[in-house]
């Protein structure tokens, strides 16, 4: 009997295993550091702030199904062409790969998206992250940072908390 | 897209929220501010969306603020005020009382809007800002240098990728791949929508 996968959306129970993958996607980006959420946050937020599919891999000889992979992204709206799902994780575990299934998680979320009346997709990729970049083409996405030189910025932890905290950005002059 | 800004921002199921710059001419006072009539000189474009290491996050989608000067010619004196913001029937709104000539108003109003922007996200639970800038804008860099915005783009080489023209609806609607030997099951539950109405 051949390994059999499936995807299904996650839920609150799941967010110990999201936690796990959201650790070893932040491994393979060189990161490891920065992962700073509990599994407790993640299943706050499911669903009214992000949603999540999940790659679960059935062996043939086990009962035990496992999650090997997961998609995590949220529902948002360019200015330009109107509904948008913004993709922030994907990630397959290196056993799985090479067999298609981060193509099929993506494209989970493409029709999730598409049958929601959204008509982008955006996400970020790694310079280096070849791997990635060899599913991207297949796929013809853009690359907007190549072709336009959009550059992404972040505020965040204490240098946003402090900022959204401050009193007033414009100088009294007494 | 007039009728889909209206539905996805208004409606039942919002998918942004924006700040505006209103700016009210002649002898309004603060007491006035919730009259009609003021004219939209900027607006932030956002909406709340997750980041898989920090948690809550805001996603500045636009941000812009009218150059003309047209506008601003009551100038009382060259003092800078503090500028409280007040919730007026549980709407945000920033006042300016008074400005100085010395500052452009792409700046002034652009400061004042991104961080309102960041208190009203930052009450909401957001832990953290994520915006694209264009590699020339050289007037935003400087800005977002000042309140020690990272440049990811440079730091750790991330480049922002799209799906959108037909690429996208025919990635969506071409059917799972499949290998030999493994088999793909999708529970993904898509309820049937009504698109007719979509822009």
């Amino acid at each position: 009997m051949a390994d059999k996968y499936f995807i299904r959306k996650a839920e609150v129970k799941d967010a110990d295993d999201i936690l796990r993958l959201v650790k070893e996607l932040a491994e393979y980006e060189n990161m490891p550091e920065g992962p700073q959420i509990r599994a407790q946050d993640l299943a706050n937020s499911l669903t009214s702030w992000y949603e999540c599919l999940l790659l679960i891999h059935q062996p043939s000889n086990e009962a035990t199904p496992v999650t090997v992979g997961y998609t995590l992204y949220s529902f948002c709206f360019s200015t330009w062409v109107g509904r948008m799902t913004y993709m922030e994780d994907l990630y397959v575990c290196p056993k799985h790969r090479g067999h298609g299934l981060g193509y099929s998680l993506m494209q989970s979320v493409a029709k999730l998206s598409h049958e929601k009346g959204c008509r982008r997709l955006r996400w970020a990729v790694l310079g280096w992250n070849q791997l990635a970049k060899k599913l991207y083409s297949k796929i013809n996405a853009e690359n907007v940072s190549l072709t336009y030189n959009w550059e992404m910025m972040h505020l965040e932890g204490e240098d946003f908390s402090k900022f959204a905290q401050e009193k007033s950005i414009i100088p009294v002059v007494s | 897209m007039c009728k889909s800004l209206v539905r996805d921002g208004f409606g039942p199921s919002p998918h942004f929220k924006a700040t505006v710059v209103e700016m009210k001419t002649g002898k309004d006072t603060i007491d006035d501010s919730t009259s009609p009539g003021g004219t939209l000189a900027g607006f932030i474009f956002y909406f709340y969306g997750y980041d898989s290491w920090k948690g809550r996050m805001v996603f500045l989608e636009d941000f812009y603020v009218c150059e003309s000067h047209r506008v601003f010619d009551d100038v009382i004196d060259n003092r800078f005020y503090r500028l409280p913001i007040n919730f007026c029937d549980n709407r945000p709104i920033l006042i300016i009382s008074s400005f100085s000539r010395n500052w452009s108003n792409v700046k002034v109003f652009g400061a004042a809007l991104f961080h309102l922007t960041a208190k009203l996200a930052f009450a909401d639970g957001c832990h953290s800002m994520m915006f694209y800038v264009h590699h020339d804008n050289l007037i935003a860099k400087q800005f977002y240098k000042k309140i020690l915005v990272e440049n990811l783009t440079q730091t750790e080489k991330w480049d922002l990728m799209e799906l959108s023209n037909d690429h996208f609806p025919s990635y969506a609607a071409s059917p799972l791949k499949l290998r030999d030997h493994v088999y793909l099951e999708a529970d993904l539950r898509i309820h049937e929508q009504n698109n007719s109405d979509c822009v």
